[in-house]
């Protein structure tokens, strides 16, 4: 019994340790986009996570201040433009958000099985 | 749309910005099968040598031109290039720069760097390479991107490529494997683009 309550803790702890920077379903989209280029720009992001500009900007910088994304300004003729590529740190923490919300998902199936 | 699709169409819309080229390939293999014809059933000449010349600019321009300004219509996203591939790329810029050089040491020792009338051959020599890092991304594009410089170094000097000689036969398979390999592509960026744009804001 006692070990059964332990375990069940543990696996709320678990769940609770879940990065909550990439556990927010826009920044989780942004860095997931990210994972699967070397870098993009301001527009394909906005396409392809169907953010609006608004929230893209600030998820972004959310992502930058914890390390897990950089964010390079540059000129492009005479226009500025933004290119986004994902960190090593941004890589793990992803990579670990993965797992964990594997691992909780399995120890919920095994809970509800008879 | 789920995300994972949303993910996998994002990765393929980046393999534009290298691997893939589209309608680009097919303007490489056309490029390539006009040259190969027009030495095999003009000789060289005049003619020859300004299908060569202008058909090579223009593939190499055009590629890349097709690639920022159409390829990319949505955003910029440059694709992954994994250590295997950088390798490899590394590999073919490292031989074609030997090729060149070793070219440029039979020049020089049998003493005719000197002489204008190879500059021209030595120009498209010296290319090589450059065009190899710069331009050619795929195995089909170095074969179909060398065999037309080399045109353009052979036709200069007044030489021709013939389809009889068989060294010349990875280059019109090549060029003919780029056509429809590039219309495919394209169909499929239409069909990216237009899925990743129904999810947007």
């Amino acid at each position: 019994m006692a070990d059964d309550e332990s375990f069940r803790y543990s696996e709320i702890q678990h769940a609770l340790d879940i990065n909550r920077i990439v556990h927010e379903p826009a920044r989780l989209v942004v860095l997931a986009v990210l994972s699967k280029v070397d870098w993009a720009d301001f527009n394909f992001l906005l396409t392809a996570t169907g953010l609006t500009k608004g929230n893209l900007s600030r998820q972004a910088s959310k992502l930058e201040e914890a390390g897990y994304i950089e964010i390079t300004k540059f000129f492009k003729g005479k226009l500025p433009a933004t290119r986004y590529r994902i960190t090593a740190l941004g890589k793990q923490a992803l990579e670990t958000y993965w797992k964990q919300m594997r691992d909780l998902q399995q120890s919920i199936q095994e809970d509800i099985q008879p | 749309m789920n995300v994972e699709k949303r993910l996998e169409l994002a990765a393929e819309y980046a393999r534009y910005s290298q691997s893939y080229n589209g309608l680009g390939k097919t303007l490489g293999g056309l490029a390539g099968l006009i040259v190969l014809l027009a030495g095999t059933f003009l000789g060289g000449g005049v003619l020859t040598v300004m299908l060569t010349f202008g058909l090579t600019a223009l593939w190499l321009v055009g590629k890349e031109v097709l690639r920022a300004r159409f390829y990319q219509i949505l955003g910029a996203a440059q694709e992954i290039w994994d250590r295997e591939y950088k390798r490899w790329h590394l590999f073919l810029t490292c031989f074609t720069g030997l090729i060149s050089l070793g070219i440029f040491i039979v020049f020089i020792a049998n003493g005719r760097i000197t002489e204008a009338a190879f500059w021209p051959y030595l120009f498209f020599v010296a290319l090589l390479p450059l065009v190899t890092w710069r331009f050619l991304r795929t195995p089909l594009e170095f074969i179909v991107g060398v065999s037309l410089l080399a045109a353009c170094a052979v036709h200069s000097m007044g030489g021709a490529y013939h389809l009889r000689e068989i060294y010349t036969w990875p280059w019109l398979i090549g060029s003919l494997a780029l056509i429809p390999l590039g219309i495919s592509e394209h169909r499929r960026f239409l069909e990216i683009s237009q899925q990743l744009q129904m999810g947007r804001s």
